[in-house]
């Protein structure tokens, strides 16, 4: 009995599926680890462009904790009173696209991955990630905190919607976008291979 | 494939910034999310369900249980991408306009399916809403349009497959 369908579109779909439920179960285990470097490099740009923004990142379970630079007044407080702005980030939401990209990869045949080229899939999508992050934080500092955190940043009128833009780009799109090109250069042959018509078959004649 | 990919990144960017805008919201988006959320909630009511939506909310008459359809689960941003890479390849008009009414329709199918299991998942776990929300049901979303699109690259002639892989 065969358990995989001879048309390699078929076969991959398939495979994909098998493969999904894998390596999310190994992504999850281990997000608390994988997510940190693109925490970091989300702090480390933001830090490039304000100076102090991010102080510090505290880590539970999956949730990373930003703590900023920036003081606000409490909102229904005692008149005068300031607090540190502390934000709670879910990178998990902007990284889903690596066990994906990893399921494409092994139901497109790459069966004897290497740790290498593992590693490279993971360092490819990692600014992708950091674009997610860094957005997220910088959508909730200036369009979700008011006004008196984004006139501290400097932010007005276009540069915020640019900002709402981006934050919306890294979180609907680019997943999707940074997964499938990395799949597509690194399996060229292979996806050319797999959308030729089988040999003996007509052109155009409908999916086999 | 260089030209492909640089036509698909400048069509998508241009579909997701109409998307955006406030004529976009107000004339696309609010309305076909609207109907998708009928649509789901005509769905869970004929599975058993006591249903009411208003607008983009559906709501569970019995267990006050509600979902919102937000950006991200009406399944725009997928079909915008498929458009964009279906649009970028170069392939005749007729196979493009074949492949945006099956790459719509098979993208919108299953983003109702996605809605309805979140709902049934919501009503008996919110770990499980929140996993399949958040990671699962974008990876199934994603893998149908990849599949979609490859399909209708193979429904191409050959000899415009070809050309387009070469080039």
């Amino acid at each position: 009995m065969k358990l995989l369908p001879d048309n390699p579109l078929g076969r991959f779909f398939l495979l994909g599926l098998l493969w999904l439920p894998v390596w999310f179960s190994v992504w999850y285990a281990m997000a608390p680890l994988l997510s940190a470097p693109s925490t970091w490099l989300a702090s480390l740009v933001l830090n490039v462009f304000h100076p102090g923004l991010i102080n510090d990142i505290e880590r539970s379970g999956n949730i990373a904790t930003f703590v900023t630079g920036l003081q606000i007044t409490v909102p229904g407080g005692p008149e005068g009173a300031i607090g540190q702005v502390v934000l709670d980030k879910n990178p998990l939401i902007y990284s889903w696209n690596l066990p994906v990209l990893v399921a494409l990869l092994f139901a497109t045949g790459e069966r004897l991955l290497s740790f290498n080229k593992l590693l490279l899939v993971y360092l490819l999508l990692l600014p992708f990630h950091a674009w997610g992050v860094g957005f997220d934080l910088l959508k909730t500092l200036t369009l979700d905190t008011g006004p008196e955190i984004a006139g501290q940043l400097g932010y007005s009128g276009w540069s915020l919607e640019f900002i709402g833009l981006a934050y919306q780009f890294g979180y609907l799109m680019l997943p999707v976008i940074g997964a499938t090109s990395i799949w597509v250069a690194m399996n060229r042959e292979l996806i050319e291979s797999m959308l030729r018509p089988a040999p003996g078959k007509e052109a155009g004649g409908g999916v086999s | 494939m260089k030209r492909f990919f640089i036509l698909f990144l400048l069509i998508q960017a241009a579909l997701f910034t109409a998307e955006l805008m406030p004529m976009g919201q107000a004339w696309v988006v609010k309305p076909f999310t609207g109907l998708l959320a009928d649509i789901s909630g005509y769905l869970i009511a004929v599975l058993g369900r006591e249903i009411q939506t208003s607008g983009v909310i559906i709501y569970d008459v019995k267990t006050s249980f509600a979902v919102m359809i937000e950006a991200g689960c009406n399944g725009i941003e997928a079909t915008i991408l498929l458009v964009a890479a279906v649009l970028a390849f170069p392939a005749p008009w007729k196979n493009k306009l074949y492949g945006l009414l099956i790459g719509f329709a098979a993208i919108q199918a299953l983003n109702l399916v996605r809605i309805v299991s979140l709902f049934f998942l919501g009503l008996w776990n919110e770990t499980a809403f929140e996993w399949a929300h958040l990671y699962i049901w974008q990876a199934l979303i994603m893998l149908d349009a990849i599949v979609v699109f490859l399909l209708w690259i193979r429904t191409l002639p050959r000899e415009v497959a070809d050309e387009a892989v070469a080039g």
